[in-house]
């Protein structure tokens, strides 16, 4: 007698969106208001797709807008649009709902970065041109609102209400307020010794998270002559120890935090993605590992489900081949896998 | 399916040259992700199907299709590149492409084929010099030489160098790049050792050595190196892709320090709500979002385009003489009729009969139709003259009412208004030489209230023995009976006049001195006029496809008045029916035919100061400037192809917007206004809490804001009489909503039984007196104190199923009604349900049928769809209102009354849960809502099927039955009714009701 293996299905907590996988993806949203359950996803091959994603994972696919030139940034702008910004230069409004795309204006060189101000109405975009520029998402054909340069390449992006935080290429973080953009509101140096991938607002504001190329994850208070300066820390992650000691370090693509509890999942380019508590240091979980990089995270709105977007970077020396499979799945987190302990 | 035919299935879809471009990239990836027999199969049968399928016409030609050729030539045995590239040639498709060229010289390059690299740049030559520099040709070549034939290239360009080199850097944005980008990245990127750990001792990483800080250089990022990668492979130049706009216009967003502390205090209440979790309220849904707010801006405050005024009927009067002032706040005195202007509507009705042929012969050459008609010349001038008199009359009027806002509105509106006595006078005399009068609108309102009185339903009825059927064109209502091809017939008899005749006071009437005269005219254009009727002109909907859509042509509608005046023409001559005086005040054309003779100096100042007024008083973005709208609204047309479109009615080309303002403004001419409407040219007062507010002579004091949707705001307020009313104040204006109403009332009292008149007074909002001015409207409702349905359900828990079924039944039988007079609500939700009153506890189980015992009242009806003229029609797009719109709507199908009945079924659900239900299904047959009803409510499976049959209506054709649906919650409700339980439950309905008394005082 013999028992049989029982058979491995997926976690029943995790949903693949119906994306194609030969696209590499450079970003993935979820819509953060109205209580929809849109998620959007820029591709290199110059598409966003829309996907309706529903209670209980169910996906479908809502909008495929086609751009053309690769795309670096998507963000949803209001509840029926969808701003894009890819290699072309361009910042484009899409309309979820017809599909018709508005031309918003141009960066001077590639735009990196793109989130969306829900107070105002404003989509703020990051570009290589070292410039990071306002647009009215309600009324389009003038240009650019406001634009700002910054000392060098904008690398990472967030936006939290009134506040822009910007990571650029010379590991500087400005701090912007969109009301005024003109001067920054803060400058400092990123608290990280290498290449700054992805900068991210806590909820609540006060502080921030960067991540770096070199398997490093900082948090950063905002307020900078405070007590808090003392409580700013950074930690090592993503990385893997070999029985010789020497450490495999992967960079830190992607940083979400979760809208209600604060804390927040890391993506590695080991295909990992790691939660954790930043209040009291610890990692809460570890996912399984994915085919290959984690390219972007996003929380939706109640952090009830985490899109994961795993997708080939080309930041390898020696590229892999066959080229791993690209793919976005939609991961349930259950209230112990989010909350501080 | 394969990876590459699902990527080739979106190109299908759509073969644009964008989505080739997404292809292409993918099958990059592809390429590298597949085995070589799948990659070669898919790419070959893909390029294939894009070179020989029509659809792909477009796209076959595109530069992008290069970057296939380029994949394809890695899976090519025997062709090789070169001979791909002159397979190419020969089809000719980019014989023009400088890319072309330089593939194939690369190709070349490649297998090293100098000769056939010769021949290739002098093809390129040949093909390219007409258009393009030698250097810039040359260029690319050059480069491609240095590359695979050591820079050996002989005689091959026609001049050295480096002479060249000096044209080069000139040309370089244009030059077609053929430096890999990845080089030059690399060039740039930090170069560290390659022993040494980039991130330290102990440590190793898989990523390239370019994205690695060194201690002089900052890294490239990832993302940078994939572009060069991507830039590559597809060897185009995107840095010099021409930019459509990078420039920065001056900051217009500028909130100010208030704006933002009220933000924070709005935030802060929604933070708390959030982390309050108990039991939330239901709050009404909103029917437009912050986009539609900038819609409603543009749309309210932009001069550029027409206002909303300019899309209704024309208002009547611009230029109200003297004595006309106090007869329009008196609304229905019929009394104070003058016979003056009774002379002038007659003259002004057979100017424009005439106008409306004259249209047709590009109004304004007057002259060349006196010619080639002589006989017409003494009508004009005998209506000239009497239309000189009321313009001046009505100049004079004007002159007094003077102020910035009418010369603005003059402006921006299709009414023309003149402003000085000196501009009359030019205005005259083009009247007098184009014989069109554009007078039409100086007719009086104290004429229409004094020929038209309230329909009186035993009055329709004697109309109807006298003619049986064709009152259809004349009648105030619509008849039902009347099928839109008979409108096309010309009515003979008309008896609606004697009507009116009837009901005149005999003193008012005097006959006008040059009447017979005008009378004699109109007869000899009788034949001119019914054959210009056969020419189409006033289109319905023009978008719309022509069948089964039984428009109504205006003016064939009114063509009929001819027959009618001969027949009846000693009635006639006294007053002028109710479709002459539609028709004076309708066309709008004539004044633009004719623009507005003031002096070009004044033209601007006029727009200035418009715009400085509209801004000044109404702009909330004092920054945006006239044009700075207009260029909005055109980029929107651009995007969408259609004006003005409403965020929330998304309405696909083709298909009846049944919100179409055009339309709507078409069905209102049909039939005379509602009594109680008073138009005005003015700006609508400002109405502010606890302040008296005067409007047409009536005062009201506002005591508070009641309520507040997308476009209206709802104020209760006191009249003279002391009595509590509900003024909604609505921008832009709206007189749909009173049309509606009055057509509603109307339509139920015609043929109605005592249960529809009561229902008429009970259950349908009646507008007390309706105030249109320009900008905004003011609807003067009955005040109810009770509450709506919304805070009712929101008041009440666990509503006993007595109360529940009682307001079911009374919902769908005022909706079976309102079905049956052939109108959509289009807006059923609680919130648009009032409490009339509270429960008597008296009632019985007889109450359920009663036509006594209504208690509930439809409000809000903005958003109806008259079907009347519309028969059969239906409709496609959403109507917006979020959790509102039907399962129909949200698939795109076909619908018109499912509107309501997907209403009610989710106010139904309100009603009997106190939730919101969602919606679930994803097709007919599987839609369901998630009603939350308690296993133990015994109406729980009647609810069930009534729901599901409201929600799966398969098509317009198979509506469901209301009364169906009554009979099964009144054969419920008889057989479980128990008299003890009903007691109680009224006993807490009427709470609730007193609660939301209470809330509301």
């Amino acid at each position: 007698m013999s028992y049989q293996a029982a058979t491995i299905v997926a976690a029943p907590n995790e949903f693949r969106a119906p994306f194609p996988s030969y696209v590499q993806i450079s970003k993935v949203q979820f819509q953060k208001d109205g209580g929809s359950r849109l998620l959007a996803a820029s591709g290199w091959d110059g598409t966003c797709r829309v996907y309706e994603v529903g209670k209980l994972g169910e996906i479908n696919e809502k909008l495929v807008f086609t751009h053309g030139k690769p795309l670096l940034t998507c963000t949803f702008a209001g509840y029926n649009k969808v701003a894009i910004g890819g290699v072309d230069h361009n910042v484009k409004l899409a309309d979820i709902e017809t599909g018709n795309g508005t031309h918003l204006g141009s960066h001077a060189l590639a735009v990196r970065c793109m989130e969306f101000n829900p107070i105002s109405s404003v989509i703020v975009s990051g570009g290589w041109d070292s410039s990071v520029k306002l647009w009215d998402a309600r009324s389009y054909g003038n240009g650019a609102i406001e634009s700002v340069n910054v000392s060098s390449s904008v690398y990472a992006m967030d936006v939290l209400k009134n506040s822009v935080l910007v990571g650029t290429k010379d590991r500087k973080i400005y701090m912007f307020d969109s009301r005024k953009l003109r001067e920054p509101v803060q400058v400092r140096d990123s608290p990280l010794k290498y290449q700054t991938r992805a900068v991210q607002f806590f909820p609540n504001g006060e502080a921030f998270v960067v991540s770096s190329i070199e398997g490093r994850v900082a948090v950063e208070y905002v307020d900078q002559t405070g007590e808090q300066v003392k409580r700013k820390y950074a930690f090592k992650c993503h990385r893997e120890k070999d029985g010789d000691g020497t450490e495999l370090i992967h960079p830190v693509h992607a940083v979400a935090f979760h809208p209600k509890y604060g804390t927040f999942a890391t993506g590695g380019s080991d295909g990992i993605v790691n939660i954790w508590d930043p209040f009291n240091r610890k990692r809460i979980i570890q996912l399984h590992k994915f085919e290959t990089s984690i390219s972007s995270l996003s929380f939706n709105e109640d952090g009830t489900q985490l899109a994961i977007a795993s997708s080939y970077q080309y930041e390898q020396e020696i590229e892999p081949s066959p080229l791993p499979a690209n793919s976005i799945t939609i991961r349930h987190i259950t209230d112990p896998e989010s909350r501080p302990k | 399916m394969s990876d590459i035919s699902q990527a080739f299935k979106q190109l299908e879809q759509n073969p644009i040259p964008e989505a080739l471009e997404s292809f292409t990239t993918q099958i990059e990836t592809l390429s590298k992700m597949l085995s070589r027999d799948a990659m070669k199969t898919g790419l070959i049968g893909n390029i294939g199907r894009i070179l020989k399928e029509q659809k792909f016409d477009r796209i076959r030609k595109d530069e992008a299709m290069l970057r296939l050729y380029k994949i394809l030539i890695a899976y090519s045995d025997n062709l090789k590149g070169s001979g791909i590239f002159k397979e190419l040639l020969k089809k000719g498709h980019f014989n023009n492409s400088l890319k072309f060229y330089l593939l194939w010289a690369e190709e070349c390059g490649k297998e090293k084929l100098f000769d056939e690299f010769k021949k290739v740049l002098c093809l390129a030559r040949e093909a390219l010099s007409a258009r393009t520099d030698m250097a810039v040709i040359e260029a690319g070549f050059r480069d491609l030489v240095d590359e695979y034939f050591n820079g050996e290239s002989g005689d091959l360009f026609s001049s050295p160098d480096d002479t060249m080199s000096l044209f080069r850097t000139m040309n370089q944005g244009k030059k077609a790049k053929r430096r890999s980008s990845v080089c030059f990245l690399q060039q740039i990127a930090p170069k560290s050792q390659m022993e040494v750990p980039l991130f330290g001792p102990k440590t190793k990483t898989k990523i390239r050595r370019e994205f690695v800080d060194s201690t002089t250089t900052h890294g490239i990022s990832i993302e940078e190196y994939r572009f060069a990668q991507w830039k590559d492979a597809c060897g185009e130049d995107v840095d010099n892709i021409a930019r459509r706009d990078s420039g920065i216009v001056a900051p217009k967003y500028q909130p100010s320090q208030t704006d933002h502390t009220a933000r924070d205090e709005v935030e802060k209440r929604m933070n708390a709500n959030l982390n309050n979790p108990r039991r939330r309220h239901l709050s009404p849904l909103d029917e437009c979002n912050g986009d539609d707010e900038e819609e409603k801006r543009s749309r309210i405050y932009s001069p550029a385009v027409p206002t909303k005024d300019a899309h209704r009927p024309p208002l009547r009067t611009s230029t109200l003489s003297t004595e006309n002032i106090p007869t329009i706040t008196l609304s229905s005195d019929t009394k104070s009729v003058s016979a003056k202007d009774a002379s002038y509507d007659l003259h002004d009705d057979s100017g424009t009969e005439n106008n409306d042929k004259l249209k047709f012969m590009n109004a304004g050459r007057g002259g060349g139709s006196s010619i080639s008609r002589p006989e017409r010349s003494s009508n004009y001038s005998t209506v000239s003259t009497s239309s000189c008199r009321t313009a001046k009359s009505g100049g004079g009027l004007d002159l007094m009412a003077e102020n910035n806002h009418l010369e603005a509105h003059a402006m921006f509106s299709d009414t023309v208004h003149l402003g000085s006595n000196k501009t009359l006078a030019t205005a005259d005399d083009s009247i007098m030489t184009t014989g069109a009068p554009s007078l039409a609108p100086t007719q009086s309102m104290a004429t229409d209230f004094s020929v038209l009185c309230d329909p009186d339903p035993t009055m329709a009825l004697e109309t109807q023995q006298d003619r049986p059927k064709k009152t259809s064109g004349l009648n105030m209502v619509y008849d039902e009976q009347a099928t839109p091809e008979e409108e096309d017939e010309p009515v003979k008899n008309l008896a609606p006049v004697k009507v009116k005749e009837e009901m005149l006071p005999k003193k008012s009437i005097q006959t006008p001195p040059s009447f017979n005269f005008v009378e004699e005219e109109d007869e000899m254009f009788q034949n001119d006029f019914v054959n210009g009727l056969k020419k189409p002109h006033g289109m319905f909907v023009t978008s719309t496809p022509a069948h089964n859509v039984p428009f109504v042509n205006v003016d064939d509608y009114f063509g009929n008045k001819f027959d009618q005046r001969k027949q009846n023409d000693e009635e006639e001559e006294k007053k002028p029916t109710f479709a002459q005086r539609r028709k004076s005040q309708a066309p709008s054309a004539i004044a633009q035919a004719f623009p507005p003779p003031a002096p070009k100096p004044d033209l601007s100042k006029v727009v200035n100061s418009s715009i400085d007024c509209l801004s000044d008083n109404l702009g909330r973005r004092l920054s945006i400037g006239a044009e700075e709208i207009q260029n909005m609204i055109v980029d929107e047309a651009e995007i969408t192809g259609c004006k003005n479109r409403r965020r929330s009615e998304v309405i696909q080309k083709g298909d009846i917007n049944p919100w179409d303002e055009t339309l709507r403004k078409k069905l209102m001419m049909l039939v005379r206004p509602a009594l109680n409407m008073h138009e005005f040219q003015d700006r609508a007062p400002k109405l502010q809490a606890l302040r008296d507010c005067e409007v047409g002579g009536e005062t009201f004091h506002i005591q508070t804001l009641i309520g507040q949707g997308g476009y209206a705001k709802v104020y209760r307020a006191i009249n003279e009489d002391k009595k509590t009313v509900a003024v909604k104040y609505e921008v832009p204006s709206c007189s749909w909503e009173v049309y509606i109403c009055d057509q509603m009332r109307n339509r139920l009292i015609k043929d109605g039984g005592e249960d529809r008149i009561k229902m008429a007074d009970m259950c349908i909002m009646q507008v007390i007196d309706a105030y249109v001015f320009s900008t905004a409207s003011l609807l003067v409702n009955e005040y109810h104190e009770f509450g709506t349905l919304l805070e009712y359900a929101n008041n009440m828990k666990d509503p006993n199923w007595h109360i529940t079924c009682f307001l079911i039944t009374q919902m769908a039988r005022i909706l079976k009604e309102v079905h049956a007079c052939n109108i959509i609500h289009g807006d059923i939700k609680p919130d648009n349900f009032m409490i009339t009153r509270k429960i008597d506890s008296n009632w019985g189980k007889n109450a359920l049928m009663s036509s006594d015992s209504f208690v509930i009242k439809i409000i809000d009806w903005g958003r109806a769809i008259d079907m009347m003229p519309l028969k059969g029609q239906s409709f496609k797009g959403r109507a917006g209102t979020e959790g509102f719109d039907s399962p129909e709507m949200i698939d795109g199908r076909s619908w018109n009354y499912q509107a309501d009945f997907y209403g009610f079924a989710a106010t139904m659900a309100v009603v009997v849960s106190g939730k919101y239900a969602q919606l679930t299904g994803d097709k007919v047959g599987s839609y369901a809502l998630n009603t939350d009803i308690k296993r133990r409510n015994v109406l729980r499976d009647t609810i069930n099927g009534v729901v599901k049959s409201f929600l799966n209506i398969p098509s317009c054709d198979s509506l469901p039955e209301w009364s169906e649906t009554i009979q099964q919650f009144s054969d419920f409700w008889n057989e479980n009714f128990d008299v003890s339980a009903w007691r109680q439950a009224v006993v807490k309905f009427n709470e609730a009701c007193d609660l939301a008394c209470s809330v509301h005082k």
